[in-house]
């Protein structure tokens, strides 16, 4: 049996919406999510604005409480562990390095603050502990006494890297890690990322929109819609065959890097529907060229197959060997 | 890999607190306003030093010996001396060290309670925020003069109770302006990363928020220390603050309202020394809220 260090059961966020005068309504922002992430494994998280993979994220890092539903960190629930017991195990990457940083915070007290807050080492081996961490992520010694101001998009991203590894935690949840920063950089944050994993066999949530990123560094890709995973598999799965309409029309979505070729066809038709009132049945009807006008307008597909799942009554690229795994319920 | 972000870096790194302090160096009503400021403070200290003449001590032999530059003044008494023959130049110097303790003081106090409300709403949000945005409302709606006047008359004055009373009415600014700066910060990325290293709720408040809300803060604390000298002057003015033989420019002017027209002198002095005052404090508060605001920074 693999080693399961995060499982998600049923997990839902839900956000009241409007105010004393307001109707009160409730968005759920995520909606029984079902995820087991192996020790080492790289998730990749995909999906709209909006569709969750933040909240998901702050569920994660215990920076937010599920509305319903369990998460389990290496085998315990997340409401069991403390503060800093939860801080050892799980840390974040966050998308925007420009405000991830205390401004009036120098690089080595940025880095050092995990130590510190748990009253961990003396002021020297805490020295010692993040000049070793910044040479590991690849930040130059100089900048160690420098001023996130006076850094780099880059350099910042190395800096919340190295304060996200100085405790080493066993799973590493990165939102967007890269979207806020140069093409140039882009690159040299991912090799930093694919090779830390592997030196220190890291559990990682990879969440993105740019699936050339997810393609890099994911082993299994998840597909978020609307607050739960529409499909889920292996890598190498969904990019080569996506079942869900949706992926399909993500993975079109990439621009080919061919200045002068059309803008892709995605065949999503709406609008993404407002998630404080969702469209019945299946629902991402609204938007899907598989609409069959009966069914996927009351029904909502529950998932099927085994290692590579998707939610749809009439899935693509659904060839003999996928059928293999199990018949759609349809 | 690494090589290229081999930028130029400062050999010697500034704090974004210190290279502020550069920039407001660099501004010229900082530097005005702060001379004057600092002119007073030093004169209210100095005071013994500066004038050899009690505030207190009087004269009746030498009433209403008007100041230096008239025809009958003398340089004795540089300023001239009051209905009781004090010398008026001594009670002006002794009398800002009244005003402007009353405005430390104050902001200090006024300062700690607008602060704490203020982050407390800001970042806690929701019922406590609610509350504390209820408590601002109802401060706001009550005429401050007023609940000084009401306090004095029922407690009696005296200067811990006019620094207590003016105090506990002047930090609703400081509660709205923290609240709004530290709701813009809740929500930053750096925050939510303190929160997910295990820092705890205090550190959060003390070491990410604080120290980001400062600008702002001294901008409201240079405010309302105007506001508390002027304050001071105002219920000097009315007999409910300071009392004699305690010396503030607020009682001088009140002193001398009945002589109004006949040697303007005594109520210019002490009025031109507080517009002076307050006109200082202002362009420092002016040059800080400029060198700490992004536009402001080159």
């Amino acid at each position: 049996m693999m080693d399961d260090v995060l499982v998600m059961q049923g997990v839902t966020r839900d956000y009241p919406v409007g105010g004393a005068f307001a109707k009160k309504r409730t968005l759920r922002a995520l909606r029984g999510i079902d995820l087991t992430v192996s020790r080492g494994r790289t998730l990749g998280l995909v999906g709209e604005s909006g569709c969750g993979k933040s909240t998901l994220a702050k569920v994660l890092l215990g920076v937010e409480e599920a509305t319903s539903g369990t998460v389990l960190v290496d085998g315990h629930p997340i409401e069991s562990y403390g503060r800093i017991e939860r801080a050892k195990l799980i840390q974040p990457v966050f998308q925007d390095p420009y405000s991830s940083l205390n401004p009036r915070m120098t690089v080595a007290s940025i880095i050092g603050a995990p130590l510190q807050v748990r009253g961990e080492g003396t002021g020297d081996s805490r020295r010692k502990r993040v000049e070793e961490v910044a040479g590991e992520v690849g930040l130059p010694r100089h900048l160690i006494g420098a001023y996130p101001s006076q850094l780099s998009g880059g350099q910042r991203q190395r800096v919340a890297i190295a304060r996200a590894l100085i405790g080493e935690p066993k799973i590493l949840i990165c939102d967007e890690p890269t979207s806020a920063l140069d093409v140039s950089v882009q690159s040299q944050i991912l090799n930093l990322l694919h090779r830390l994993k592997q030196e220190l066999n890291l559990t990682m949530i990879l969440i993105s929109h740019n699936l050339a990123v997810v393609h890099h560094l994911a082993d299994e890709v998840a597909v978020m819609y609307l607050g739960r995973i529409v499909e889920h598999g292996p890598s190498q799965a969904i990019f080569d065959r996506a079942h869900h309409p949706y992926s399909s029309a993500l993975l079109k979505a990439v621009l080919p890097p061919r200045p002068g070729s059309r803008l892709p066809e995605l065949g999503l038709e709406a609008e993404f529907p407002s998630p404080l009132n969702p469209p019945s049945g299946c629902p991402f009807h609204p938007r899907c060229s598989n609409d069959d006008g009966t069914t996927c307008h009351e029904i909502d597909p529950e998932p099927s197959g085994t290692s590579h799942t998707y939610r749809c009554h009439h899935p693509d690229n659904f060839t003999q060997t996928a059928a293999q795994d199990q018949a759609p319920a349809d | 890999m690494t090589n290229i972000e081999q930028t130029t870096a400062p050999s010697v790194a500034l704090s974004p607190g210190r290279m502020t302090l550069h920039r407001a160096l660099r501004h010229v009503s900082f530097w005005v306003g702060g001379t004057i400021v600092l002119a007073i403070i030093l004169a209210a200290i100095l005071a013994p030093a500066i004038t050899s003449h009690d505030p207190a001590i009087q004269d009746l032999a030498q009433r209403y010996i008007p100041p230096v530059w008239t025809e009958k003044g003398s340089w004795d008494h540089v300023l001239g001396t009051d209905n009781l023959g004090r010398d008026y130049f001594a009670r002006l110097l002794y009398g800002a060290r009244i005003s402007l303790l009353i405005g430390f003081m104050t902001v200090l106090i006024s300062g700690a309670i607008g602060t704490a409300l203020g982050v407390c709403a800001g970042y806690f949000g929701g019922w406590a925020d609610m509350i504390i945005n209820f408590v601002i409302t109802i401060r706001l709606t009550l005429p401050v003069v007023l609940v000084a006047l009401v306090v004095v008359a029922l407690v009696g004055s005296s200067l811990t109770l006019l620094v207590m009373v003016i105090g506990l009415l002047l930090w609703d600014r400081f509660a709205i302006v923290v609240r709004s700066a530290t709701q813009q910060l809740a929500h930053r990325e750096y925050i939510t990363s303190a929160a997910a290293i295990g820092s705890s709720t205090w550190r959060i408040l003390f070491k990410e928020i604080l120290p980001n809300i400062t600008g702002p803060l001294i901008v409201v604390a240079s405010i309302e220390l105007a506001h508390a000298v002027l304050l001071e002057a105002s219920l000097s003015f009315l007999g409910l603050g300071v009392q004699p033989p305690q010396v503030s420019w607020g009682l001088m002017v009140a002193e001398a309202k009945s002589q109004l027209l006949f040697r303007p002198w005594m109520i210019a002095v002490p009025g031109a020394a507080l517009v002076l005052l307050i006109f200082a404090i202002n362009l420092v508060g002016d040059a800080i809220r400029d060198v700490t605001t992004p536009e402001g920074k080159a």
